[in-house]
């Protein structure tokens, strides 16, 4: 029988510790226990065999840190490990030999450097290796990152037919190292077809109980639990576990009953163990989990289930209609778009759709930064919204977590191109009511199209709770029934246990005062089950709609929520009495962002938009600035200063000539290899709103990327920053570059590390300590 | 062996005068507008920081050429040697506030800078606190040395990497180096402080204090 028939027919046994026992046999501290596959193989079979014959079916070949990022002999080490295995399994029944992949020792983008598909690449090639060499599964483990873990997956399955089992590493709380809870890693890895989740390592059997517990809530697939002997404690000199053999396998018992089929140990379990662990649970009830049926979206933290309470989708990360959104798409401005998504994340909403779809941008490219940055501020589950399906499918792969995919619909072309990623990355899909005959115009019709969709999804083994239908909200303006139909299929597909799904707003197009009657057919659908909707979270309309909503069904513990809400929407000047000025040139020294924008408005109507800068703007800042420099006043002044002179300039923008808005380019970075930018963000704020035009690059930037940048833009100033020692040279081979590149342009540096003699021997034209400091630099360039 | 330490914001104080220090704070008064902003900071990062240690105690001696040796390195550092100096045993720690306070940074940066900058050097007073609190768990303070960091004085940099193999503190606190040398999340410490046999005399003085730059704001 192979190991899927095996793990289906009755508990399967993993090995326990290497480490351990490799270490009681002279492997020293800091030798890395693969290199032992070929300077010590009897004894890596030794220990296989040991195991073994305590009863495990699982033996993981010692390859756990083996990738090619540790190991120069990658191929050689992984391939005698395999062998070592296998050699061991000879006259063992049901006896399979794992692949071990474990983490590579490097944080992925965005918390870390590693990017997702070098994680990919790294992964792939030990697959590859491994696979060729004989394994009869994939064992990926001790995982404490959803993305590496969602890297390593995807590696497994392009690059072998092997099953793909997956623990992950669990701290104090339930939670990985990097947030994710055990629903939100079931969500993406079922979504990505894994065969076996669980948990294995950072915690004793008692503590991986309650996590067991939690995963077999959500999971269809066997659960594996693989916990270590407890924690470490010294006694008489020598590090131990805490949990005995006879507690650790007395616990599996109950890690059993809580949902566990395959079980085994991790760190500090020896043969005894699982031997012990065999005898105790071998004749205990085999029960695989049930098919649990939910509907879930998952981010990197956790999942949102669908179908319990009315679910808001916020709408607003959106160009349709919206000329700034447009503007920032055109310009690459991605902190206007992820302020778009924090300011809906503050109104309480669950997921974010995401349509980046300009006819004249590159959408892929758009969308997978998008959903990537986006992924770097915000934990909440993404809807990905596109036609195009190149820059679906290229923002599912790099997504972290289980994606809503908004959409498929009823045409056999559609459903031909979204449900093959669906069936490879996972995700839940919004099932739009039209096919190659339109939009029915009954409720009936438009259900009938929702069941084949799911008859079609089904063909590709993804299941009907994996489908979220949308009946379509039509305007009530151009059909006085459109409403009524939609909200009968709505109805109709609840009764029949469908989850449904709306773009509330579509049904008031035409008509005055269109947030009442948003917020009125929205209360009406979820009255008739609708699950989720997608909402400007904004319309205070709707938010009362949907917070009264849930009051009012009881969804609400003593209505906490709507409580809470509703003191929310007090007008702030009856919460506090906010600070006011009346004059521009003191709403900025003061930093008061909303009343220099005011003020800067209202002046507009007498003065010049650059008599307002040069008068009243720049001299402003320039008062706070001169504080900054004489140590009166601190860096959040300044920055609030520069941040009202900013909705000041925003203010005046309009009105001012094209051309003749601002002082010069300025290009600035923080070098490749540098993660750190708060400094070098600081400078383009100040140099910004003393009316620069700056091409910031970002954090880790290679030296061609900048002098591409200057000679494109061509900029006569750069400002370069480093954090640290250790990215220095790379600051230096980026002035080297843009001295033989771009001779003209002066270059200043600034970072913790950097001195005026640093900077001098490093080739820069000046070093500036602050961003007041740069601000005059750069005055002395343009002037 | 190595230990595993947590702890909540419960357990200590973030000292406001740390973060005024990090915010470039010169004794001046503040307005509201960023006491406001400081109080509503420091709420955020105490609501996700996830304060976690691991440490393991280390033999000290010197190798035949006189370098300092730790268990598992050698180190040609002077300032390292001078603060270890008369150590048989040191405590080796990786630290990290965790991967949400990281997030918070970043987020926050985007909505506004300034508020980026506050929640910033909060963030920096967390770690620095919780490193004292870890000083506090070791052992008795007046027998350890001032904290000693990679970076500081000679010690290079690149000793980040053994000191994170040598605790797993990948596996064990999610603490990560980048290829530019530096620990993520950020807000995260790598450090060595030496147990003496005799009580410290210089405990005041911080470990960084070694460092010859001229322009520090901290020093």
């Amino acid at each position: 029988m192979n190991i899927i028939e095996k793990i289906k027919s009755g508990i399967t046994y993993v090995d326990g510790g290497a480490g351990t026992l490799l270490q009681s046999w002279g492997l020293e501290a800091g030798v890395s226990p693969e290199t032992w596959n070929l300077s010590n193989p009897d004894k890596i079979r030794e220990m296989h065999r040991l195991y073994l014959e305590a009863g495990a079916n699982v033996i993981t070949a010692c390859t756990f840190g083996a990738n090619r990022l540790k190991f120069d002999n990658l191929e050689e080490i992984i391939t005698a490990a395999i062998a070592n295995a296998k050699s061991a399994c000879e006259g063992f029944e049901d006896s399979y030999v794992a692949l071990d992949i474990g983490p590579t020792g490097k944080m992925l983008e965005p918390l870390g450097d590693l990017p997702f598909e070098e994680a990919v690449s790294v992964f792939a090639e030990t697959v590859r290796i491994g696979a060729k060499a004989g394994a009869d599964l994939i064992l990926i483990e001790t995982m404490n990152d959803s993305y590496e873990t969602k890297a390593a997956v995807i590696a497994a399955k392009e690059n072998c037919n092997l099953p793909v089992f997956v623990t992950n590493a669990y701290s104090d709380g339930g939670k990985l190292m990097t947030g994710a809870d055990p629903a939100a890693m079931v969500a993406m890895l079922e979504g990505l077809g894994v065969d076996a989740i669980g948990m294995n390592c950072s915690m004793g059997p008692s503590q991986m109980l309650e996590v067991a517990a939690e995963t077999a809530k959500y999971a269809s697939v066997p659960i594996i639990v693989n916990p270590n002997a407890g924690l470490p404690k010294i006694v008489d000199g020598k590090s131990v576990f805490d949990v005995d053999s006879d507690e650790f396998s007395d616990i599996m018992c109950e890690i059993v009953k809580a949902g566990a089929t395959i079980i085994g140990g991790c760190c500090g379990t020896t043969p005894e163990y699982i031997r012990k662990t065999v005898e105790k649970t071998k004749n205990l009830p085999f029960v695989l989990p049930e098919k649990k049926e939910k509907t879930l979206v998952s981010s990197y933290t956790h999942a949102v289930e669908l179908g319990i309470d009315p679910v808001i989708i916020g709408e607003r990360i959106n160009p349709t209609g919206k000329k700034l959104f447009k503007e920032a798409l055109r310009n690459n401005d991605l902190n206007y778009i992820l302020n778009e998504g924090i300011s809906q994340h503050k109104t309480g909403v669950s997921i974010l759709d995401v349509n980046v779809g300009l006819p004249e941008i590159d959408e892929k490219a758009m969308l997978t930064k998008v959903v990537a940055s986006l992924q770097a501020v915000s934990d909440l589950p993404l809807q990905i919204d596109t036609v195009d399906c190149n820059a679906m499918e290229a923002a599912m792969r790099i997504y972290n977590g289980k994606a809503l995919i908004n959409s498929v619909n009823g045409k056999a072309e559609s459903m031909a191109a979204i449900f093959p990623l669906v069936k490879k990355y996972g995700g839940c899909i919004i099932a739009v009511t039209l096919d190659e005959n339109g939009i029915p115009d009954t409720a009936q019709g438009r259900v009938e199209i929702a069941e084949k969709i799911i008859a079609e999804a089904e063909k590709y083994g993804i299941g009907k709770n994996e489908i979220i239908v949308d009946p379509l909200a039509m305007a009530v303006s151009s059909d006085s029934q459109s409403a009524n139909v939609t909200l009968e299929a709505v109805r109709i597909l609840n009764a029949k246990r469908i989850r449904t799904s709306l773009g509330v707003s579509n049904i008031s197009f035409g008509l005055p005062s269109r947030a009442d009657v948003n917020a009125v057919f929205y209360t009406m659908a979820m009255q008739c089950g609708l699950d989720c909707a997608i909402i400007n979270p904004h319309s205070s309309e709707m938010m009362k709609a949907w917070h009264g909503f849930m009051a009012l069904t009881g969804r609400d513990a003593n209505c906490c929520g709507y409580i809470n809400f509703a003191s929310d929407c007090v007008p702030a000047e009856t919460n506090k009495t906010a600070s006011t000025v009346d004059s521009l040139d003191a709403a900025i020294v003061k930093g008061l962002k909303d009343s220099a924008y005011s003020l800067a408005l209202e002046m507009l109507k007498t003065v010049s938009p650059l008599e307002i800068i040069d008068n009243i703007i720049i001299p402003a800042l320039n008062t706070v600035g001169k504080g900054f420099e004489a140590k009166i006043v601190y860096l959040p002044q300044l920055l609030m200063s520069a941040e009202a002179a900013g909705r000041a300039f925003d203010a005046v923008k309009s009105a001012i000539p094209a051309g003749e808005s601002k002082k010069g380019k300025i290009v600035i970075a923080t070098v490749k290899g540098d993660i750190h930018d708060i400094g070098k963000n600081i400078v383009r704020t100040l140099l910004e709103n003393y009316g620069y035009d700056v091409i910031d690059l970002g954090r880790d930037v290679a030296p061609e990327k900048v002098v591409e940048a200057v000679k494109e833009s061509g900029a006569p100033l750069v400002g370069l920053s480093a954090l640290m020692t250790t990215t220095v040279p790379a600051m230096e081979e980026t002035i080297k570059l843009l001295r033989k590149e771009t001779p003209d342009c002066k270059i200043t540096v600034g970072g913790a590390v950097m001195t005026e003699e640093y900077a001098a021997m490093i080739g820069a034209d000046r070093y500036c300590p602050d961003a007041m400091n740069a601000v005059r630099y750069a005055e002395e360039i343009f002037s | 062996m190595i230990k595993i330490l947590t702890a909540t914001p419960s357990d200590f104080e973030i000292p406001q005068r740390l973060i005024d220090e990090y915010l470039g704070y010169y004794g001046v008064e503040s307005n509201s507008e960023i006491l406001d902003l400081i109080e509503k900071c420091k709420k955020e990062v105490l609501a996700c920081v996830e304060y976690k240690a691991c440490i393991s105690k280390v033999n000290c001696c010197k190798t035949e050429n006189g370098f300092l040796c730790l268990d598992f390195m050698e180190s040609e550092s002077k300032s390292l040697a001078g603060n270890l100096k008369d150590c048989n045993t040191a405590f080796v720690f990786a630290a990290t506030t965790g991967a949400s306070l990281h997030r918070l940074i970043e987020r926050n940066g985007i909505v506004s800078p300034v508020y980026g900058v506050v929640t910033d050097s909060i963030g920096s007073a967390a770690i620095e606190a919780f490193c004292d609190y870890i000083n506090k768990s070791v052992g008795d303070v007046d027998f350890l040395r001032p904290r000693f960091s990679p970076g500081y004085g000679d010690l290079s940099l690149d000793c980040q990497q053994k000191i994170l193999d040598f605790l797993s503190a990948g596996k064990h606190i999610g603490l990560a180096l980048t290829n530019g040398g530096m620990l993520t999340p950020v807000k995260s410490v790598t450090a060595i402080i030496g147990l003496g046999k005799e009580k410290n005399k210089c405990k005041s003085k911080k470990g960084c204090m070694v460092c010859d730059r001229k322009n520090c704001p901290y020093s």
